[in-house]
């Protein structure tokens, strides 16, 4: 899974908001990572996404008079 | 404006027996089919439809605009008349007990119009047939609103708010709906109405004119010579509309093709009705009809579901969405019986049960996104699922009960989901008020530090399990994914702001050293279930 970094463009990184909200609750942040071979089906929404890019232009050719 | 226009005459009619509906359509307006249905809707909404108020109204705003249209367009072009009429619950029998009503005891108005012109007659030409002249001279629905059907079965988000004047009223009256037109053969079709069904309310305009509509159809090589608007759309066309309009949409054209059948299969068109019905800003499907009649298509706008909680489907059909091998749910969509449409043929307002029209029929559909939003709600679903089977959820050491559930409706795969817009302020409400099974709510201040994640326009997908969904309209959680910015096909993770089940939070805090996205859970007040979202 490549890098994920969008959250920390945010306003408050999210490592900081993980850390507020577990300290207002007098607890740290619980650490997950997933690797590659934790992720449940990529490849299937990665085709997914694909067949959606390709439905796209399902349309452009379509010969269809609709009245 | 017609619609805003104070009447040159007014009368009223008492619609109890023995007045028919039947025979004041026949006598003043042809006999229309789709005027009819206005007339049956005021009966069916309301009982107590008492009186029926028409008004002679000049033409003005869109319908002069119309005109203006029709005169270009056909040099015989005659205005018949324009009509506005609306739908009382109680008795008013002048002009002083209207103005004394409340706004309330309306449930339905319209502008109806007659054209008159003469198609003109159009040569054979290449692969053109002869199409003889044809006189048109009908009335019909330019537009109208009718109040939703009071069903609680029923659910249609986004509707405008129309304001309209009636009599000599001291202000507008103002009635939420779906705006419903109708074609008139001669600058219009069906694509043309479905198109301003939807794009009033995207683009909140009431007044939005057929003549902007038709300057934004690009020419087509596979029209017919001499083609006017009332021949007919090709999608692309449609699509060009949309776009010149700023409207983003999703669509899937399923050609008549056996190697088209994998995406009739895997993309249903209910999926992207659905879609659009639950993003607030409705859908378009074309299909077209069996019979020796029968050439081209047409399209229907669609702005709403039912919602079936004692449905059998889901549990009896198995009606699992595969977004492939390994990832499969059950959408909330399989709750859905019917979904909530305007026909023009046949008028306003219909429940069309959603395998009424068969797959091989359904042609082309279009699924309307909220605006600014980068990419669709069933390609953020998809991304959802992988999140929601992909994170340990089992490992999250909080003992929480109904997170055990979750982790058991995860392995089996049976979550539901449902996929809704909401905006940052609409998400910091949400959790505001939001409030568990054990009426325990969240911390302001957890609320306070949470929002600075959030992004102006996001997709959430709520997770449920089976009976707390459909029954309770409850959730465990939901998954907020930025929408602001199209989907990476690669690395679509990239679009997760944050995530919340019972008990906890989780946030994308990083990566580690090799790389890998690295999230954290933190606590969250809410341990149990919560009502699902209702914009």
């Amino acid at each position: 899974m490549p890098p994920i970094l969008t959250n920390v463009a945010y306003r408050m990184p999210a490592a900081e908001v993980a850390e507020r909200i577990a300290a207002q609750y007098g607890q740290k942040p619980e650490l997950i990572v997933l690797q590659p071979d934790e992720w449940v089906g990529t490849e299937d929404v990665q085709e997914f996404l694909r067949i959606s890019e390709e439905m796209k232009d399902s349309a452009r050719d379509a010969r269809l008079l609709i009245r | 404006m017609s619609r805003l226009a104070p009447p040159t005459a007014i009368a009223f009619h008492s619609v109890e027996p023995p007045f028919s509906n039947f025979q004041f359509v026949d006598d003043h307006f042809g006999g229309g089919v789709a005027i009819r249905r206005l007339f049956s809707l005021a009966r069916a909404q309301s009982r107590e439809f008492k009186t029926l108020v028409v008004e002679d109204i000049p033409a003005a705003g869109v319908v002069a605009d119309e005109n203006a249209e029709l005169a270009k367009l056909y040099s015989d072009y005659q205005f018949g008349g324009l009509k506005r009429i609306s739908f009382w619950r109680p008795k008013i029998a002048d002009e002083a007990a209207l103005a004394a009503v409340d706004a309330k005891e309306c449930v339905g108005w319209a502008i109806v119009k007659r054209d008159q012109a003469t198609i003109p007659h159009r040569p054979a030409v290449g692969r053109s047939p002869d199409r003889p002249a044809k006189k048109i001279d009908r009335w019909h629905v330019f537009e109208s609103v009718t109040i939703k059907y009071g069903h609680h079965h029923n659910y249609a988000p986004g509707a405008p708010a129309f304001p309209v004047q009636i009599g000599h009223r001291d202000a507008p009256l103002t009635l939420r709906g779906w705006l419903f037109c109708q074609q008139n053969v001669l600058n219009k079709c069906c694509a043309h109405v479905a198109i301003r069904t939807l794009a009033t309310a995207f683009l909140n305009n009431p007044d939005l004119p057929f003549s902007r509509i038709n300057s934004l159809i690009p020419a087509s090589s596979d029209h017919l010579p001499d083609w006017l608007p009332g021949d007919g759309l090709f999608p692309p066309q449609i699509e060009a509309v949309l776009k010149q309009l700023s409207i983003p949409f999703d669509s899937v054209y399923y050609p008549e093709r056996p190697e088209r059948e994998d995406a009739r299969r895997k993309r249903p068109f209910q999926r992207y009705l659905y879609s659009g019905v639950e993003a607030g800003a409705g859908a378009m499907l074309a299909f077209t009809l069996d019979g020796p009649k029968a050439s081209g298509g047409h399209i229907i706008p669609v702005f709403g579901h039912t919602f079936n909680e004692d449905t059998w489907a889901p549990r009896g059909e198995g009606a699992y969405f595969r977004v492939g091998e390994r990832i499969t749910y059950i959408p909330s969509e399989s709750w859905t019986s019917s979904f909530l449409a305007h026909d023009d043929n046949f008028g306003s307002d219909f429940c069309l049960p959603k395998r009424c029209i068969k797959r091989r029929h359904a042609s082309y559909v279009v699924a309307l996104r909220p605006e600014g939003y980068a990419y669709g709600g069933i390609d953020a679903e998809a991304v959802g699922s992988q999140l929601f089977y992909s994170l340990p959820l089992g490992l999250f050491h909080t003992g929480n009960c109904w997170l055990k559930r979750l982790v058991h409706f995860v392995r089996s795969q049976e979550l539901i989901l449902r996929t809704v817009p909401i905006s940052k302020t609409d998400y910091e409400k949400e959790l505001r008020a939001m409030c568990d099974w054990e009426r325990k709510t969240e911390k302001s201040d957890t609320v306070d530090t949470l929002v600075s994640l959030m992004r102006e326009k996001m997709w959430m997908v709520e997770v449920s399990v089976p009976d707390l969904f459909s029954t309770n309209l409850r959730k465990l959680g939901e998954l907020l994914l930025t929408a602001e910015t199209p989907l990476s096909p690669t690395t679509p993770h990239q679009a997760f702001v944050v995530a919340r089940f019972p008990g906890n939070y989780v946030l994308l805090t990083g990566q580690d050293a090799g790389g890998q996205p690295q999230f954290s859970t933190v606590p969250s007040a809410i341990g149990s279930h919560t009502k699902l979202f209702r914009a």
